[in-house]
């Protein structure tokens, strides 16, 4: 079976954003006809490898060889002609429009020789040819006149990869595709992966699920930290070197967690749900105590803080702080209520791009710098100045925009604006998403820094390590409820995982 | 990076400063080809017929800021001016308190219209071309077409014919506004609410920002501007004409973006689009002085606004990324 030329192999491919490496140097190889799982924690660079493989993303470095011929592929159109397809979670259908429009979106058939946009289409041939992709090629029985707002998920699965099957894709890359499907579903998904392997397609299968890649693929690569650290025959490992690879050994290092002794209780929240998001959630808060907040995407932790901090709604629920029943309705009350929250998507909700560093660290708390005569720039000077010597933001000049800085500094100075508004709960978002290690561990230090001021802080993180790292307690979400929460020094890092991802201790 | 300096090349990038040069050209040759376009006289008269434009182009300034816009503040003057004029000369209403009330019409537009878009979520774009056609109907639908004319009262007539020493009262009730809402603008937390709201509008809103009132008071601000220029258009001409302020809300968007403020919001700049309006008025002088067919003014001033937009548009190349 591999005894040919690879359909792919990639050499040495690098790729940095906004300075930040993601890959350093990635090699691998692809063959005709087999599905090779590349698997990896969030972060590790497997969508930016992908995103590089299929014309995306352009790779700073290194070279992509296409049935031993090098290749620059430099748009996502490009990578569909020279035979590379993407089914990502997210289908690109289209939803209001038929199943064969949408297989054949772009490359209609026309019923005259000369091609044109403005030539008629030949609809019949587009169904006739678009029946025979799904029932005879995939095996599915789906209406091909049936709008795919109307036909289930794991059905418009089926029609992207039709899609491919029709692009003629000899590389077709699967993003995750069992997370949303149903257990029968997952059986024809895999049904079809076989069929196309003996249609000499090769495919590549992320997933999350130990269990679905030793039945299906044939080769594993594991990513980690932007390289290659594991290519093997999957018969050859078991589960544990699996997951010891993709984990890696060192963990922990740089959190520079100190242990304050927990103050007395600050904060109390009872049964706060939100019909349908979360639903009796119940915590207490100290002072000198960072409470993380964990679980899987969609699972409801980040609803649950904007809750606590008024920027959604919740249904029933109390919130007591400091022993005063408090509301927190809007944005304005909780920030009144000495709340604050930097929220995880620092582009669109945390930064205003094209002002000023000065403009965006005092734009919380603009009573601070308010004279006799309105504002008093020389004061939001002075302010601003001291934060950026403080938390050692590096700026060459307090006007320039803040999309000007790297992430960790602009970061730094949303640390800053709420730090303005000293507030008792600071509520925060993967603090530390999209910024390079060291600034992390900054980050890191300045949210310890604020505890021993008597504050309390919220971490809300996607990241088990961060999580273990940084809190005291750990409280875990599993589909909008708590599935327990645990003392972060009694924990180790494969529990916790284990907990996160299947909403219990492994029996 | 190094320190920035205050080189050519620095002070071409600047904000606004396309206008200012165009504006220097442009006086440069006006005064080379024509013999009175310096005089103290003419002076003032571009600087009186900058008022109109200028005085709505503070509050465009406001809008386009938060990142919407308002396309009924032309049909707002002529309705504003109508209504001024109607209560003076139909009811004959005390002519201070007619003026009032026109003020606060002109905010109850403003409010009509920071509700459609700010509270309903209507485009800014639809909902004031709807209010913008509905001013201009009920115009006709009161006047039936016909104008109000014989306002010669001297109340009314001074705001916009009477002189304080030797500059005329507009221009100077121009210059009390332009300072009043240049403070507003920079000075106060309101106007970095407006300019932050541009920014960022989820980002406004989690910083504690409420969204809604603030484009709110934008409009009301924005609605009693108009009617202050409405009130002085029929100060100046003594009637209220049904067509009167057609169009302004092009000159007054023009005189913004020229100015240097730009229309995805987030930022403003109060003193080049003072300056974007003096220029297009006196492109129009100009043209005048120089007796060119005045079908030929729109023209000019629209490639005087593409020129201007084309420079800034260079300028910033080098110092934006």
């Amino acid at each position: 079976m591999n005894e040919h030329v690879p359909v792919i192999e990639v050499k040495g491919i690098k790729k940095s954003f906004y300075g930040v490496p993601v890959l350093k140097g990635i090699n691998m190889k692809l063959h005709e006809g087999e599905c090779v799982s590349l698997i990896g924690e969030n972060g590790a660079g497997k969508s930016t490898l992908i995103k590089i493989l299929c014309g995306v993303y352009s790779k700073d470095e290194g070279e992509i060889y296409l049935n031993g011929q090098i290749q620059n592929i430099t748009n996502a159109e490009e990578g569909k002609k020279l035979g590379i397809s993407v089914i990502y979670q997210e289908l690109s259908l289209f939803p209001d429009m038929k199943v064969y429009e949408n297989i054949f979106a772009n490359t209609e058939l026309q019923k005259t020789k000369k091609k044109g946009s403005l030539m008629p289409l030949d609809i019949s041939k587009m169904r006739k040819k678009a029946r025979e992709i799904l029932h005879d090629r995939l095996n599915v029985d789906i209406d091909v006149d049936a709008r795919i707002r109307d036909i289930p998920f794991s059905q418009r699965q089926m029609v992207e990869i039709g899609r491919a099957i029709l692009a003629d894709s000899k590389i077709i890359f699967m993003d995750e595709p069992t997370a949303a499907l149903e257990n029968k579903e997952k059986k024809t998904l895999f049904r079809i992966i076989k069929d196309l392997k003996a249609q000499n397609k090769t495919i590549i299968f992320i997933s999350h699920h130990l269990d679905e890649i030793f039945e299906n693929c044939d080769r594993t690569i594991v990513l980690r930290d932007g390289l290659v650290v594991m290519e093997e025959v999957i018969s050859d490992i078991t589960e544990k070197e699996l997951v010891q690879a993709m984990i890696g050994g060192n963990v922990s290092n740089y959190y520079p967690k100190v242990m304050y002794e927990r103050g007395e209780k600050i904060l109390s929240v009872k049964h706060l749900t939100k019909n349908k998001v979360f639903q009796d959630i119940s915590f207490e808060l100290h002072k000198r105590e960072v409470l993380g907040i964990i679980g899987l995407a969609g699972c409801g932790k980040y609803e649950i803080v904007r809750a606590l901090f008024g920027a959604t709604s919740y249904d029933s629920g109390e919130i007591m702080k400091e022993g005063n029943r408090i509301y927190n309705r809007s944005i304005r009350e909780s920030i009144h209520n000495k709340f604050a929250f930097i929220p995880s998507e620092r582009k669109t909700e945390s930064i205003f791009p094209n002002r000023e560093v000065s403009w965006n660290t005092t734009i919380s708390f603009m009573e601070k710098i308010c004279g006799r005569l309105g504002l008093d720039l020389n004061k939001e000077k002075e302010i601003t100045e001291d934060y950026i010597r403080d938390l050692k933001i590096k700026v060459t000049d307090q006007k320039q925009p803040i999309s000007s800085l790297s992430g960790g500094n602009q970061q730094k100075v949303i640390l800053a604006r709420w730090f303005l508004t000293e507030p008792d709960i600071l509520i925060l978002e993967e603090p530390t998403r999209g910024i390079d290690v060291n600034a992390k561990t900054e980050v890191y230090k300045l949210i310890m820094d604020y505890l021993a001021r008597d504050k309390s802080v919220i971490m809300v993180s996607s990241e088990e390590e961060e999580v273990l790292g940084i809190c005291d307690r750990i409280m875990v979400i599993h589909n909008g409820e708590i599935t327990g929460i645990l003392d972060a020094k009694d924990t180790d890092i494969e529990q916790l995982k284990t907990i996160t991802n299947f909403g219990k201790a492994a029996g | 990076m190094k320190k920035q300096r205050l080189t050519f090349k620095n002070i071409l990038s600047m904000n606004g400063m396309g206008v200012l040069i165009a504006f220097i050209i442009l006086c440069i040759m006006l005064s080379i080809f024509t013999s009175n376009f310096l005089s103290v006289g003419n002076i003032m008269v571009v600087l009186r017929q900058s008022v109109w434009v200028g005085i709505i182009s503070i509050g465009m300034t406001f809008i386009i800021a938060t990142g919407e816009i308002d396309l009924s503040i032309g049909s707002l003057i002529g309705f504003a001016g109508m209504c001024c004029a109607a209560m003076i000369q139909n009811y004959q209403m005390n002519i201070y308190l007619a003026m009032i009330l026109t003020l606060v019409i002109g905010a109850a537009v403003g409010v009509v219209n920071g509700f459609l878009s700010a509270r309903l979520g209507i485009a800014s774009f639809i909902a004031t071309l709807a209010t913008q056609q509905i001013l201009r109907g009920l115009i006709y639908v009161y006047t039936r077409g016909i104008p109000i004319y014989g306002l010669n009262y001297r109340e009314l007539t001074s705001i916009a014919q009477g002189y304080v020493g030797f500059v005329p009262v507009p221009i100077i009730i121009l210059a009390v506004v332009s300072a009043i809402f240049w403070y507003i603008l920079y000075r106060t937390k309101f106007g970095r609410n407006v300019i932050t709201i541009g920014s960022n509008r989820d980002a406004a809103k989690l910083v504690g920002i409420n969204v809604e009132t603030t484009k709110l008071k934008v409009y009301i601000i924005m609605g009693v501007l108009g009617a202050i220029s409405g009130m002085l258009l029929v100060a100046r001409s003594e009637a209220a004409v049904v067509e009167a302020g057609s169009g302004y809300e092009t000159d007054a968007i023009a005189a913004v973006v020229i100015g240097g403020t730009s229309m995805a919001g987030g930022s403003a700049n109060l003193l080049g689009c003072l300056l974007g309006a003096v220029l297009m008025t006196t492109i129009r002088n100009g043209l005048n002085l120089m007796k060119v067919d005045s079908s030929w003014h729109q023209v000019v001033i629209g490639i005087v606004i593409i020129l201007a937009l084309i420079f800034d548009k260079f300028a910033h190349r080098n110092t934006s990324n």
